[in-house]
């Protein structure tokens, strides 16, 4: 599907500006969204785990 | 007096915690709804343009990535002058939160303008007062993650990247003028606060829904940010402690 929308965009085709346009904005906020769910996770196993428990260290 | 206004109770980390933690769901459930209505009314209710065509469909997604880059700087360095003036810690968390959704916007931003700019423009790129302005933007966000993450102590950290993000907010409004100040290709505002819309009602109507959907999804994004850095700052404090163990419950 990439590579049809680079050749349509080769071929100055209008709709594939948009819709790349598009899919580029998708995929920037699914990444980001996904860090931060990452970066969560990690701080909540970081409190599950543990290293993270000074009273459990006994 | 500030002490009986319900707001401040917000700046302790656990009461903010709680309060992110309630709120985010319904923050993504906004996101998802006004962008799916925005993109309705952008690709099947709004008319085609009668110089540009079908292209400047690009803008419902252009220009509010475009606000909400400057949106983003400026209340990331408003967070960190509060967080250095009143030496808040929750502040400072904040900031830090802000700075990768902001980034994203930016590149967000540069690269849909400049996918607009090949047919439009007949370029992909150029040195005008806008996009530069833009992309030193972009390099300001980089360099305070870059800047925060260099640097081992938390609170070191947090003053040297406020004090960057405080520096470059002089970069907004050189962006938001720039198109005013010099002749640049890029073109002025089409919307004004002062002044009717150049652009058809439902045109402008799918612009405001994937603003405020954008805006949903910072909110979204930066709560479940500062949560995570509430988690790793405050994991030795009871109350992080007792989150642990109701988490491991829910889990058992």
């Amino acid at each position: 599907m990439i590579l049809n929308i680079i050749e349509l965009i080769n071929m100055n085709n209008s709709d594939a500006f948009v819709y790349s346009a598009y899919l580029i904005s998708g995929f920037l906020l699914a990444i980001n969204t996904y860090l931060a769910f990452k970066k969560r996770r990690a701080a909540q196993k970081e409190i599950l785990t543990p290293t993270g428990w000074p009273h459990d260290k006994t | 007096m500030f002490k009986s206004l319900p707001l401040f109770t917000f700046a302790a980390p656990s009461k903010f915690y709680n309060l992110a933690s309630a709120l985010t769901p319904w923050l993504y459930f906004l996101f998802f709804s006004l962008a799916l209505s925005s993109l309705y009314i952008g690709f099947l209710v709004a008319p085609t343009d009668a110089t540009q065509g079908d292209v400047y469909r690009i803008i419902f997604t252009h220009v509010p990535a475009a606000w909400m880059s400057m949106v983003l700087y400026i209340s990331m360095a408003f967070w960190s002058a509060i967080g250095l003036a009143f030496n808040a810690r929750l502040a400072h968390m904040v900031s830090r939160a802000i700075a990768p959704t902001g980034a994203i916007f930016t590149l967000i931003a540069l690269l849909t303008g400049s996918i607009w700019g090949k047919p439009t423009w007949g370029t992909w790129w150029v040195w005008d007062a806008r996009l530069t302005s833009e992309l030193i933007l972009l390099f300001l966000y980089l360099g305070y993650i870059a800047l925060a993450a260099s640097i081992d102590d938390v609170k070191r950290g947090d003053k040297a990247s406020a004090l960057l993000s405080i520096v470059g907010v002089i970069n907004v409004p050189i962006i938001y003028f720039s198109v005013k100040w010099w002749n640049t290709l890029h073109q002025g505002a089409t919307i004004s606060m002062i002044a009717a819309p150049k652009m058809a009602s439902t045109m402008l109507m799918s612009m405001s829904l994937m603003t405020f959907a954008f805006w949903a999804y910072a909110f979204a994004v930066v709560f479940t940010r500062t949560r995570a850095i509430i988690l790793e700052r405050e994991k030795n404090m009871g109350w992080v402690q007792f989150l642990g163990t109701k988490i491991k419950r829910t889990k058992i």
